[in-house]
């Protein structure tokens, strides 16, 4: 699947736009095949950068200035400030409502003034709240903005906050290392809170969403509208693979950690695959599991080889490790073209006509 | 952004191509390339990690050579790979396995070399990774294999920054990075059958560019004073020849536009060029941090490349985070900054929306074209505001957590009102607990006390003691036997002590630690173990950026302490119980 831009530049390395004039002849077809934006697209995109720009711009401004702890400024003048920013993006909401963009938008500066909030009460009291509290309340309170918007940026931003406040919940600093450091229980809760994670989301892609939030936006399919964009079920499947992982690894390297991590790890990837490879198709998290996959295999070889880990036996593990991942890439490649080979008439390609019929 | 998605099928675009008598003949057969990008990375990371399982093969069954460390030796092995794996690269290209080992030959060729490289100088001097830096940029040229020369031109610019940084002038190397990078997309038609060389090249471009950004920004040096052969000129001139070079491809790249598109600069399109242009000018001199974020994302939105694109929004993303901890200007300043470029950014927008707004109006037959805009910005009609279910959800939302922030501020304002004023005194602070400037790391005397009771008396009540601990650390709290005095819960590793007061307010532990009977002078105060140590409320006391100094002769932490022991730290007194700064008390 590439991008038509990248299809004619292939066509070009093949000669198929050989002389008489080359030059004039590619741009034509970069043109010609929508891939060159035009001037509404650079409109589009000039105007997606300005909104975004400002937004995150505006947030960032406000949660510096409070990082700043002006002292001359009394901290019932703060809270106010916050409160009435607050307060008047919410209004901004409600005039802007219709304008789907900018709607996001405001609800991402909502989230993020009151994560500044919070951090200002904490900062103000000098209360020493654990971090978790922080993350914890800020996730919990954003939540029904993140609904309602069904947008990746805002899910996004929250699952990072969820995770952040979980890992800080463990008391644990360094996300890998940490994790693998702490005890078995946290790693498990980790992975399956972002394994049922994934569940939801797929869940709700696949139009089964409770009704209410269908019939507050009129839409059918809940995130994202439309199942092209996956950034938010991706993330949140590698969240979850790099727990099942360390899991799985665990209970491999170390003596005191149960072998019901590899026993789970086992299902885990299993279902993974078949709900990727049959129903869902997504080839971004079938490759995130191969390498997972990768990672457990030969961690268990390292294990069994133990004091044979010599020359040859680092030889040994590099080419399994090349043969695995070799293996693993021809497999990809066959599903790929079998899932975008064979290129029948989508979305997209209808876009890509009424857009070169409004050219013409 | 509907341009970025476009996938055409590859036989829709061939039959508009050939309509416009640009390419002949019957659709060509696709070269197998399902090479999505995340198949690449999962193959360019499992060959890396091959590449250091090979390494680790070739240094212990050659041990006799390594140990020996002849350079020539070393490098000469390193070589003989590198050219084995160019050959499985030629001969075999359609072998999946084949093309991978040639990967980890390919990357643990480099690394010998490397090591060669280095045990003939014997440093990791200025003169090594330039050295390393020319070796690789043959290897990328040489060796045809897409992830291998991915790999290596990162590796290849990470050397070339090293070896700038030890000539002081690393600023340099991330404005060369961004001017390869801009030449290399920006010419994408005429890479023709060189595409198989130039995208590698351009996409370990993009990816240097994501991490020297971060680099960059956090050194000032990474130096640390051991620069040998500073080039004086070039080390005052390199910050500005930087920008300047940055200032250079932003023109560059504009020009580019308006010569593609046939631009007149007195346009409407022209001025809205101009415009952007002074835009990015402004942001790259206040914000250099956020050139890069911004070729990544331009460049990739001009070259339909998605993956540019979501690489300059990380970048740009992790700039914010970094330019929060970068130290040069008070957060303050940083803040007014970023507010005035957000001012800037909604008038901009306002114009365009009136401007074309104004269009819409003046043209009848727009629609079309207009629709397309509305996509993403869709025209608000004046209206009465109807309260939808989803507003009265975002509004309840906020006004719920509003309640809920003001009721804990209510909460916290009673205590501080209210409550005792309890003295501890500080311990030495350590000196290096003065972080970023806006807050100050604190320690209470009163801790050691109070671990030593927790430790050797042997007076905790532990009130559950379930041995589920796993950290030597619990036990040392669970283990206990329970007596009567100190109260500590080990489920929640918190408890609450009793001190004693004197007539100055200074508190010290009580011997006496029964909660249920307290003496006039007495106050209970709950504590609680968080990360191996003793906390009480707060080992933080945060104050204005750049006000450091006025609390270094703090003394003690006053406190507000409530009747059930809940406590606040509220100012830093010095020795004579003076109120330190005036953070608290009048504000």
């Amino acid at each position: 699947m590439s991008s038509n831009r990248e299809q004619i530049l292939r066509w070009a390395e093949q000669g198929q736009f050989d002389n008489p004039n080359y030059q004039d002849k590619v741009s034509r077809a970069l043109k010609l095949g929508y891939a060159e934006p035009d001037e509404s697209d650079w409109l589009a995109f000039v105007k997606v950068c300005l909104i975004w720009g400002a937004i995150i711009s505006f947030s960032a401004a406000i949660i510096f200035f409070f990082a700043f702890n002006w002292q001359d400024m009394s901290r019932f003048s703060k809270f106010a400030l916050v409160e009435i920013l607050l307060v008047s993006c919410a209004l901004a909401y409600i005039k802007f409502s219709p304008k789907q963009l900018l709607n996001n938008g405001i609800l991402l500066t909502l989230s993020l003034l009151v994560g500044g909030l919070l951090a200002l009460v904490g900062q103000t009291y000098q209360t020493g709240a654990d971090p978790w509290q922080l993350f914890a309340a800020w996730s919990v309170v954003i939540l029904p903005w993140v609904v309602i918007s069904r947008a990746n940026s805002l899910w996004i931003m929250w699952l990072v906050l969820f995770n952040t406040a979980l890992i800080a919940y463990f008391e644990v600093s360094d996300i890998l290392i940490g994790l693998l450091l702490s005890n078995n229980e946290k790693l498990w809760v980790f992975t399956l809170l972002n394994t049922v994670l994934v569940v939801l989301f797929e869940k709700l892609s696949l139009n089964s969403f409770p009704r209410f939030i269908a019939l507050l936006n009129k839409q059918q399919d809940y995130l994202a509208k439309g199942s092209k964009y996956r950034y938010v079920h991706r993330l949140t499947a590698v969240f979850a693979g790099i727990g099942v992982t360390l899991l799985a690894t665990e209970a491999i390297f170390s003596q005191r950690a149960s072998i019901a991590g590899l026993v789970f790890y086992v299902v885990w990837i299993s279902a993974v695959y078949a709900f990727y490879r049959y129903h869902k198709k997504d080839l971004f998290v079938l490759s995130a599991a191969s390498i997972s996959a990768i990672t457990v295999v030969v961690s268990g070889l390292i294990e069994l080889l133990d004091s044979w880990l010599d020359d040859f036996g680092f030889l040994f593990v590099s080419l399994t490790i090349i043969i695995l991942s070799a293996l693993a890439a021809m497999h990809m490649r066959r599903l790929a073209s079998e899932f975008f080979g064979k290129h029948p008439p989508t979305k997209q390609d209808n876009n890509y006509q009424t857009n070169s019929e409004e050219r013409s | 952004m509907n341009f970025l998605n476009t996938y055409s099928s590859p036989a829709q675009l061939w039959k508009k191509l050939r309509a416009e008598d640009l390419v002949d003949g019957e659709l060509p057969a696709s070269e197998d390339d399902n090479s999505v990008w995340y198949i690449r990375a999962m193959l360019g990371f499992s060959g890396w990690v091959a590449s250091f399982f090979l390494l680790g093969f070739f240094v212990t069954f050659f041990s006799l050579i390594f140990d020996e460390g002849d350079p020539i030796v070393i490098s000469t092995i390193g070589l003989l790979l590198n050219v084995s794996a160019w050959f499985m690269a030629r001969l075999f290209t359609s072998n999946e396995f084949s093309r991978q080992l040639a990967l980890a030959i390919n990357l643990c060729g480099q690394l010998i070399v490397a090591w060669g490289i280095y045990e003939w100088l014997n440093d990791d001097s200025a003169l090594f990774f330039g050295t390393l830096f020319i070796y690789q940029c043959f290897v990328v040229l040489l060796v045809p294999q897409y992830i291998s020369r991915v790999l290596s031109t990162w590796f290849a610019l990470m050397a070339f920054f090293y070896c700038l940084d030890r000539l002081g002038i690393f600023y340099i190397s991330a404005s060369i990075v961004s001017l390869g990078f801009v030449l290399v997309w920006i010419y994408d038609f005429k890479w023709k059958n060189y595409r198989e060389l130039w995208e590698p090249i351009g996409y370990g471009l993009a990816i240097s560019l994501l991490f020297f950004n971060s680099q960059i920004f956090f050194n000032k040096g990474l130096i640390g004073g051991t620069l040998e052969q500073p080039i004086v000129w070039l080390l005052t001139w390199s910050p500005i020849f930087s920008e300047l070079l940055i200032v250079g491809l932003i023109i560059f790249i504009l020009m580019n536009i308006v010569s593609s598109y046939k631009i007149s600069l007195n346009s409407a399109a022209g001025n809205l060029v101009l415009i952007a242009g002074i835009i990015l000018l402004f942001l790259n001199h206040f914000v250099s941090g956020a050139s890069a974020g911004i070729l990544l994302l331009v460049i990739g939105f001009m070259r339909q490349r998605r993956l540019l694109v979501a690489a300059g929004v990380a970048a740009l993303l992790g700039f914010i985070s970094w330019y929060y901890y970068h130290l040069e200007v008070t957060l303050l300043t940083k803040s007014l900054l970023l507010l005035a470029f957000s001012i800037l950014f909604a008038v901009c927008l306002w114009v365009i929306e009136h401007h074309s707004k104004v269009n819409a109006k003046t043209k009848v037959d727009v629609q079309a074209d207009d629709k397309k805009t509305n996509e993403t910005f869709v025209e608000a009609h004046p209206k009465n505001y109807k309260i939808t279910p989803v507003i009265s959800i975002t509004l309840g939302t906020l006004a719920l957590a509003l309640t809920l922030i003001n009721i804990d501020i209510f909460n916290k304002e009673t205590i501080l009102s209210e409550g005792r004023v309890v003295l501890l005194k500080l311990a030495p602070v350590d000196p290096r607990s003065l972080m970023q400037g806006d807050y100050m790391n604190l320690r209470f005397e009163i801790e050691n006390t109070l671990i030593e009771k927790l430790n050797g008396d042997k007076s905790v009540i532990s009130n559950t003691l379930d041995s589920d601990s796993n950290s030597s650390d619990d036990e040392l709290f669970a283990q206990q036997v329970p007596t009567e005095q100190l109260f500590f819960d080990k489920r929640n590793d918190s408890g609450i002590m009793v001190v004693n007061l004197d007539e100055n307010q200074v508190a010290t532990l009580s011997l006496q630690q029964n909660i249920k009977r307290l003496g006039e002078h007495q106050v209970t105060m709950k504590f609680k173990i968080r990360h191996r140590r003793l906390r009480l409320a707060t080992h933080a006391f945060f104050f204005q950026e750049g006000t450091a100094t006025e609390y270094e002769k703090a003394e003690y932490g006053e406190f507000r302490v409530t009747e059930d022991g809940e406590l606040l730290l509220n100012n830093l007194r010095d020795a004579e119980f003076k109120v330190l700064g005036y953070f608290r008390p009048n504000n």
